[in-house]
């Protein structure tokens, strides 16, 4: 039979051997008074841990941003990014000529200016605003 | 999620709600204090929200995300100029959980002391381990490092920390 490495004991322990190993090393255990005695050094070890660890367990109160919030920042993005790919630098001339484009290119101008403002603190937003708790 | 992401908001949301308990008390094993540990979690959820596109499904999240925190945590301390080390048990400090908390406390002044004396490497292992309650897997994914290098971390850093537990209780 393959001997018991030490650290294997450990790996039992911790219930992440192979169910050939895990057996291997319970018979080992049984049958070894020095490898009993280590693993039962390191289950009483085991047991005082979890029971701290229980004891400092609380649930964090913490908010995740929406989704819908990300997206009402990247879409302008998007479109501005689209836009210029598609007319280059000279947007504007297009929009002159009838009071619709005007109004559309006013709208279009303050959601832009809304974005940059909104990106330079989004991270805040994101926080705090429209926010789940989960 | 972003646009662009192969995450969705409910897959992500999905991970992350079973872990925050585990997550709250593996910050307050770093940083000693709800508030604080608070924070750090927090952080740590944006960053992993925002960052997810980095996140690759084949490997753990949770050992992901734990790493986050712990950089968070750790971040958090060097902010305030403290060092990390588990001083958890400040009964005042911990949150009501419905155990005996203040039973465990005491009988855990001697362990406290005992973590204390471990190195950061090894500490760092036992907080993921019993804490964070990962797995194997997980720590290596937390630390990256191998998943026998974390068998063997993990079984040294109990060995020392038996030996210390035992010098503290004569």
């Amino acid at each position: 039979m393959k001997p018991i490495d030490p650290t294997e004991i450990s790996a039992f322990l911790d219930g992440e051997l192979s169910p050939e190993d895990a057996e291997r090393v319970r018979h080992a255990i049984a049958e070894d008074s020095s490898l009993r005695c280590e693993y039962e050094k390191l289950a009483a070890l085991d047991s005082k841990l979890k029971g701290a660890a229980l004891a400092v367990m609380f649930r964090p109160e913490v908010t995740l941003p929406s989704r819908s919030e990300e997206i009402r920042i990247n879409i302008p993005l998007l479109v501005l990014i689209l836009v210029a790919l598609r007319f280059g630098i000279k947007v504007a001339p297009l929009f002159i000529g009838s009071a619709v484009e005007i109004v559309f290119l006013c709208i279009f101008l303050v959601w832009v200016l809304k974005y940059l403002l909104r990106a330079s603190e989004w991270n805040i937003q994101i926080q705090h605003s429209r926010n789940e708790v989960i | 999620m972003g646009i662009f992401s192969q995450v969705s908001e409910d897959e992500f949301r999905r991970w992350v709600e079973p872990l925050l308990e585990r997550a709250g008390a593996y910050a307050f094993s770093i940083v000693r204090n709800r508030e604080d540990a608070e924070d750090a979690v927090q952080e740590a959820l944006l960053k992993a929200y925002l960052n997810i596109r980095r996140y690759e499904r084949s490997r753990s999240f949770k050992g992901w995300w734990f790493a986050i925190i712990s950089n968070c945590c750790r971040d958090l301390l060097r902010k305030r100029g403290r060092r990390p080390a588990i001083v958890a048990v400040d009964p005042s400090e911990l949150p009501s959980t419905g155990n005996n908390v203040h039973s465990e406390v005491e009988r855990s002044d001697e362990l406290v002391w005992a973590l204390n004396q471990l190195t950061p490497a090894h500490r760092e292992i036992i907080e993921l381990r019993y804490f964070g309650d990962c797995s194997y897997s997980e720590i290596a994914e937390a630390l990256s490092i191998p998943a026998g290098t974390v068998m063997s971390r993990l079984h040294v850093a109990r060995r020392a920390l038996a030996d210390f537990y035992r010098k503290e209780k004569r």
